[in-house]
């Protein structure tokens, strides 16, 4: 436990997180960030690689890897699970013929051993396309509740992180699920003795 | 000029085919089952092929990664048909439970799932083998399950799906946000969108001006052309190729020269 400790205090000294930003490939994780950053969300393009966002947030500074999610690419994710506090994990909620596919990958990840301590935000995105399913039926589709049970702290939270209107609740909205997250990192990891 | 050799060609080869079946692995499911075996086999057809031209350690390395793959199959097969522990070959009967490719593209696997979601277009709406969709307001459009097919939209749409769409054409479709096109063969697309992204598809041809680079995915033979709009540039000719992470250019696609504008084009 000697490791754990100084890791601890390092952390606590610095008030890093680092969180993971993943999901299937067209799912939004770009606007999103581009969207907490306060950018414009009209000059995303599909993410090649990764991207590093640094967010100040209360008294925190978050590094989140926003890292692409093209199928091909998705075998690398596991390059950038060590160490990460929490993982946001982004739906299409309008992509229905894919939430299989997107149950999957959430599965492979979450049976990861280095992410085992991870908080997980899921943001079922896409809120503003018609025909999009409600968050409370992306967690029935996803079987949320089997799937991760008590074995992590999770939650789940609508965005709609391209919407033309309603700008300042869109932002909100993300901005609550990102303090829920960040709270719940920093009471499991910096106070926790 | 610097012609890859034939071990550097195979080596590649070898590698991309590599990826195509770990990530097939990774998604797969009860009926692809077939696709897996099909896979693994082409892969040890090119060690054979390679045994004649690799040096002793790539030789090696590569018939490890191939029975790691092997053996990952397997895991895969008993995972989803837990009661069969032993297998030999490929049965007939396995063969017969895929669906021949004409039926897939009539009765789309998750279509009830599917009609959830926003206006959802199969053949059902066919009318002398065509479609029309005029009026569209900001609509999120999905296209499922057609063959031989002219597709004609008008106004603007939210984001567009295609899904095993056979020998189509499609025309007049403005998306603000993303498009996303899987299992389509045959087809000739005109769009002009935000995103772009294309998955295991064959042989179509797109014309289109796009707010960042198209992207395919496990797609073969595709053709690019540029859509002219006025007053938009977009993206048409840079195509990434996800199936394609080495240096040189991907032969899954080209570009063609032949340019085209949208009829009845949007002056926006």
């Amino acid at each position: 436990m000697g490791l754990m400790t100084i890791l601890r205090k390092v952390k606590a000294r610095e008030r890093e997180m680092r969180i993971l930003v993943l999901g299937l490939d067209n799912a939004g994780k770009t606007t999103i960030m581009k969207r907490l950053k306060g950018e414009d969300v009209h000059s995303v393009s599909p993410t090649l690689g990764f991207d590093i966002n640094t967010l100040e947030f209360d008294k925190y500074k978050l590094n989140m890897w926003d890292v692409g999610g093209q199928q091909t690419i998705r075998t690398y994710w596991r390059n950038y699970f060590e160490q990460t506090d929490g993982i946001i994990w982004v739906v299409d909620s309008a992509d229905v013929a894919r939430l299989s596919d997107c149950r999957a990958e959430l599965e492979t990840i979450l049976m990861e051993e280095r992410l085992a301590g991870a908080s997980l935000l899921v943001l079922a995105n896409k809120q503003d396309l018609s025909g999009a399913l409600t968050t409370e039926s992306v967690v029935e589709h996803l079987a949320l509740n089997d799937m991760i049970g008590k074995k992590r702290h999770w939650q789940v939270f609508p965005s709609s992180a391209l919407a033309e209107d309603h700008t300042a609740d869109v932002e909100n909205l993300l901005m609550r699920s990102i303090e829920w997250l960040v709270h719940d990192i920093a009471s499991r990891i910096l106070l926790a003795d | 000029m610097n012609t890859p050799s034939k071990a550097e060609q195979l080596e590649a080869n070898f590698i991309s085919k590599c990826n195509l079946l770990k990530a097939a692995i990774n998604s797969a499911s009860i009926t692809s089952l077939p696709s897996l075996s099909a896979q693994l086999d082409s892969l040890r057809e090119l060690v054979a092929q390679g045994a004649e031209w690799w040096t002793k350690y790539d030789i090696r390395r590569n018939s490890e990664t191939l029975s790691a793959l092997e053996l990952e199959v397997d895991n895969v097969r008993t995972r989803l048909k837990p009661r069969r522990r032993f297998r030999f070959t490929q049965t007939p009967s396995e063969v017969i439970a895929q669906p021949p490719k004409q039926d897939a593209a009539l009765t789309p696997q998750k279509a009830p799932r599917a009609a959830e979601n926003g206006l959802l277009i199969d053949s059902a709406s066919v009318r002398n083998g065509k479609i029309e969709l005029d009026s569209l307001r900001e609509q999120n459009v999905s296209l499922v399950g057609l063959t031989n097919v002219r597709v004609s939209l008008k106004g603007s749409l939210r984001a567009l799906r295609f899904s095993q769409l056979t020998r189509c054409h499609v025309e007049g479709a403005f998306v603000d946000g993303s498009v996303f096109m899987s299992n389509c063969d045959g087809c000739d697309i005109e769009v002009a969108c935000h995103q772009l992204r294309i998955h295991e598809s064959h042989a179509c041809s797109l014309w289109t001006c796009s707010g960042s680079a198209p992207i395919i995915e496990n797609c073969d033979s595709m053709r690019f052309g540029e859509l002219v709009l006025d007053g938009r540039k977009g993206c048409w000719n840079d195509v990434k190729d996800f199936s394609w992470l080495r240096e040189g250019s991907s032969p899954n696609w080209q570009l063609v020269s032949e340019k085209r504008t949208p009829r009845g084009a949007q002056s926006t």
